[in-house]
């Protein structure tokens, strides 16, 4: 059997001032397998995120493709691209397009290559024609999408996405939802938009106070209210009886 | 001819004020990013067209001119300025906006001058930062901020320093946008009198702004570490070579710069 997309093994990180943020997470992503990360505000959601791609030190195993971020970083972080909640934490170049090449150009790419992924990139995600543009004069949501431009162009066949429904206009995340869709790598998608991990992701994990407390199809657990409510969560509207 | 103490005073607290203004407008619940000089003009001028490189040359000729110049021939740059503004027809309106937050700064350094006595060095010590800023303003309001730091690295300003100033300008407008927020959160119900009482939740409010770039700062470094950061900037872009002609055109910002330094000799 191949190894995990993404794996973590009784994963457990406190914050320097000694708060538990994770308590012996363990999940894994399958190649091309899509999950649902979701849990109540502070649950640990975004911290897990970061130790996917090796950005704080793991107590516990992270392993990418059978490899530990914290030994090969560089190698780690060419397999899994990390979407921000914010996009402003994101895109800091003075072009969309000189962001967009920021990671390609770390991987050491020809320039026509580098030039090719940027292009690429930002048709994916609807924004060809902007690259010139500056962040600031792009609407939230087209710097939302900026930023997945900048992790699409990495090449990453693994994706973890914090909030990117977040703070969208309705038509903005319907189509963020069928870029997503199309995408062929592995997804874990940490939201509180359980609408759209029911659509996007056969299935969910639920996190509470770090722990795991669900893990399994997603129509079956979001369909549970007494799972939703002792997680600060609301069963879905197509979910309602 | 030394001015009495009580115009002394005077003059300083008038100083006082416009710097205090200044800042205020800077961190005004109101300050628009044209204000900063962070948005510029459309047009298709010829000073729009000319590449970022030669503007930039032509600024520094302008501005070590202005420095050097004695106070009769500031006339030639002066000139070369205004003429500057109305051929690019650029909107004085704007220019004047962001002339007048600079100059109190150039006001505080020209009122010296006004007291020892000397009227004609505090006028020329104005008139130098009027054309500088006024040139300054010409090559921001007629040039995207991406050229004018890939004109910068196309005449060899270090890289790192092109990557810091490419950061404050890209964060500047993030910064201001959070002080907005804080700003309007704190007006909204800071209800009570308007008094120095406000000063230390007001001290909160900015200590609560350096915090939060902090962590941004935080954050956006963790973002460029996820995509393969290792310390080194892959280049930003580089500005292509200019034409022969807009060389040309540069030359003609040089010719008060040579008149200074022959004056100088």
């Amino acid at each position: 059997m191949s190894d995990p997309a993404l794996a973590f093994r009784q994963l457990s990180y406190a914050y320097p001032d000694g708060t538990a943020a994770l308590r012996s997470v363990s999940f894994a992503l399958a190649p091309g397998e899509r999950v649902g990360l979701v849990g109540p505000n502070g649950a640990g959601k975004s911290t897990l995120l970061l130790h996917a791609v090796g950005l704080l030190p793991a107590r516990g195993a992270v392993l990418v493709g059978g490899l530990d971020p914290d030994r090969v970083p560089r190698e780690v972080r060419q397999q899994v691209g990390l979407l921000f909640q914010n996009p402003d934490d994101q895109l800091f170049l003075p072009t969309v397009a000189e962001d967009v090449a920021f990671g390609p150009l770390n991987l050491g790419l020809s320039a026509a290559d580098v030039e090719q992924r940027v292009a690429t990139a930002l048709a994916q995600v609807g924004l060809t024609g902007l690259g010139a543009k500056l962040p600031q004069h792009l609407s939230l949501g087209q710097r939302r999408r900026a930023a997945l431009a900048t992790v699409l162009a990495m090449g990453c066949q693994t994706l973890v996405l914090d909030e990117p429904t977040a703070n969208l206009d309705p038509g903005g995340r319907r189509q963020l939802l069928a870029l997503l869709t199309q995408l062929p790598g592995a997804l874990l998608l940490a939201t509180h938009d359980l609408e759209a991990v029911l659509q996007l992701c056969p299935r969910v994990v639920v996190l509470r106070a770090g722990e795991v407390v669900a893990d399994g199809e997603t129509a079956a657990l979001l369909a549970d209210p007494e799972l939703m409510q002792r997680c600060e969560l609301e069963v879905p509207w197509p979910l309602r009886r | 001819m030394s001015w009495p103490l009580w115009a002394q005073l005077l003059a300083i607290a008038a100083c006082g004020a416009a710097g205090l203004t200044l800042t205020r407008s800077l961190f005004a619940a109101d300050a628009t990013r044209a204000q900063l000089g962070l948005e510029v003009s459309r047009g298709d001028s010829l000073l729009h067209r000319t590449p970022a490189v030669c503007k930039l040359l032509g600024l520094l000729a302008l501005a070590v001119s202005a420095a050097l110049l004695p106070p009769a021939g500031l006339s030639v740059p002066g000139a070369l300025v205004l003429l500057l503004l109305v051929a690019a027809r650029l909107p004085l309106r704007a220019v004047a906006a962001r002339a007048a937050e600079l100059l109190p700064l150039a006001l505080i350094v020209a009122v010296g001058a006004l007291l020892r006595g000397d009227p004609v060095l505090f006028v020329a010590t104005l008139g130098r930062a009027l054309i500088t800023v006024a040139a300054v303003v010409a090559l921001t309001l007629s040039t995207p901020q991406p050229e004018i730091l890939r004109a910068a690295r196309r005449l060899g300003l270090p890289a790192p320093l092109v990557e810091i100033i490419a950061l404050l300008l890209r964060y500047l407008v993030v910064v201001l946008d959070e002080a907005n927020r804080l700003a309007l959160g704190f007006s909204l119900r800071a209800v009570g009198p308007r008094d120095l009482r406000l000063a230390r939740p007001l001290g909160r409010v900015i200590g609560a702004l350096a915090v939060r770039s902090l962590e941004r700062g935080e954050r956006v470094h963790q973002a460029m570490l996820a995509r393969g950061y290792d310390g080194t900037w892959p280049a930003l872009q580089r500005a292509p070579a200019p034409s022969v002609a807009a060389w040309l055109g540069c030359g003609l910002f040089l010719s008060p710069l040579l008149a200074a330094l022959s004056y100088w000799r």
